[in-house]
């Protein structure tokens, strides 16, 4: 399956766009995706250790499942107001 | 009522968006780039978002805020892009019968919006150097 994953703040500068496509087993899950992204960009580890992240909008744990044209986003700790 | 524009935030539009002959109370929070941090001196900041995520955030914050206290009305905007000091970034509007839950309501709502609503600052400082704000892990 394929899913979309975007970044924002400083998870995006770390790695050099926006959003990406990424291949994974159908039955993988959010963590599993996780793990991939630092094997695939390593600059992300230190981010992805606080980050949180969302499936299709909403904040999800590592053991979310995935599935095929899933949106993804790494949030970094937010800073709005 | 929720915002999400690079438009400057028109403070008293959202207040009266608020406001109705029912409630004898509208609080307005109003939130702006602070010129000192910890003595360092901001120029401006610029803010980014995920915008889909963050109008669901909103959304339902509003709605848990209505559950919460005896709130009839909220707006809440917030700036995208440079955000110059002194300007307005944020502002949130509530209204009730009584003023205790407008004051409430509005003082949880900014909590919240900080600590889990998919929004970013990224801080420039006079000195041109600019860092992405990310205070503490959110939830």
């Amino acid at each position: 399956m394929i899913v979309r994953v975007l970044f924002f703040a400083s998870a995006k500068d770390v790695a050099g766009t926006a959003n990406m496509q990424i291949a994974m087993a159908d039955d993988a899950n959010l963590g599993q995706l996780k793990q991939t992204l630092v094997e695939q960009i390593p600059g992300l580890m230190n981010i992805m250790s606080h980050a949180s992240c969302s499936v299709d909008q909403e904040y999800a744990n590592d053991d979310r499942q995935l599935y095929h044209g899933a949106e993804v986003a790494v949030i970094p700790p937010v800073s709005g107001g | 009522m929720i915002e999400i524009s690079p438009q400057p935030i028109d403070t008293q539009a959202l207040l009266a968006a608020v406001q109705s002959p029912t409630c004898g109370a509208a609080v307005l929070f109003v939130g702006s780039t602070r010129q000192w941090t910890d003595g360092q001196q901001t120029e401006s900041l610029y803010y980014e978002c995920y915008e889909p995520m963050a109008v669901k955030e909103l959304t339902a914050l509003i709605a848990e805020s209505k559950r919460k206290w005896n709130v009839e009305s909220v707006a809440i905007a917030h700036r995208m892009g440079e955000v110059g000091v002194g300007q307005a970034s944020i502002a949130v509007a509530v209204a009730s019968p009584h003023r205790a839950d407008a004051f409430a309501a509005a003082g949880w709502l900014m909590d919240e919006i900080k600590s889990r609503v998919p929004i970013w600052k990224r801080e420039k400082g006079v000195d041109g150097q600019a860092v992405w704000v990310h205070p503490h892990p959110t939830p």
